[in-house]
């Protein structure tokens, strides 16, 4: 967690340990970060977040991305420039956040399952106000 | 059911083309044709080139890429993020209609010969996504 230029980045693991099936995480944003912005997923096997990922996301028990999405619709690479990786989800009050992830793992013909990693990153404010 | 406006528009793939396995391609080829229409507006509104996935799409200098790292997933993904298409199109229905040409699986007809030849680019079945973002 950090608070630079007022934005909380946070940092959620959900390990993928067998294939086919859904794994659900539930994780808790820090009590400061007041408004959600960004979300962004990355992985120590970004090829299999890549082809056989796709997760539903809530935030407060209100859906932020529904049932199929799929993980690499939220992903980015090196081409990004890291201050544009962040997929942005508006400006959601947080109050005590709590980030639900339904992380689905479902066969591709281009990837062999192995154990796996997926972390999400969530961007969030302090103050709604641009600068401060 | 309660959707006012169309926004965004998004399609994916999750094709596998046998022959992107055996050479190295800088840009992915095409998984089909999709035309998509709705009733408020006259004739189709939305068209894409729909591409097959593959790892190593939007490589700034091909000459720059590293040895497979992708496949062995020991480093990020090289690719820009996915973005949705801006559209606004005011909705009176709930109805979206369109239609899909696949171009990985079906037989191609080689120009020049009698007989037509089936290729064998698409070894399974695939699902095309369309995602939507909408006003309600």
């Amino acid at each position: 967690m950090s608070y630079k230029h007022n934005i909380i980045k946070e940092r959620f693991d959900l390990k993928i340990t067998s294939a086919n099936e859904v794994f659900k995480g539930e994780f808790e944003l820090d009590k400061n970060a007041n408004f959600l912005i960004g979300i962004t997923i990355t992985s120590d096997r970004d090829d299999l977040v890549f082809y056989r990922g796709t997760q539903k996301i809530q935030f407060n028990d209100s859906e932020l991305f529904p049932e199929g999405f799929e993980s690499r619709m939220l992903m980015a690479g090196l081409n990004v420039s890291p201050n544009h990786r962040m997929v942005e989800v508006g400006i959601i009050e947080a109050g005590n956040g709590k980030l639900e992830v339904w992380f689905k793992d479902t066969d591709h013909p281009n990837t062999r399952f192995t154990p796996y990693r997926v972390t999400f990153y969530t961007f969030s404010k302090v103050t709604k106000e641009e600068d401060c | 059911m309660n959707a006012k406006r169309l926004l965004q528009i998004h399609t994916t793939v999750n094709a596998v083309d046998r022959v992107i396995e055996k050479r190295t391609m800088a840009f992915p080829p095409d998984a089909g044709w999709l035309w998509l229409r709705i009733s408020e507006l006259r004739d189709v509104f939305f068209t894409e080139v729909v591409k097959v996935p593959i790892q190593n799409y939007n490589q700034t200098i091909e000459a720059h890429r590293p040895v497979d790292d992708f496949r062995n997933g020991t480093f990020w993904t090289q690719g820009k993020q996915e973005e949705f298409y801006d559209i606004t199109a005011d909705l009176d229905t709930n109805l979206l209609e369109g239609y899909y040409v696949d171009r990985v699986i079906a037989p191609r007809q080689v120009v020049g010969l009698e007989k037509p030849v089936v290729t064998l680019r698409g070894i399974n079945e695939y699902e095309l996504k369309i995602y939507l973002t909408i006003e309600v």
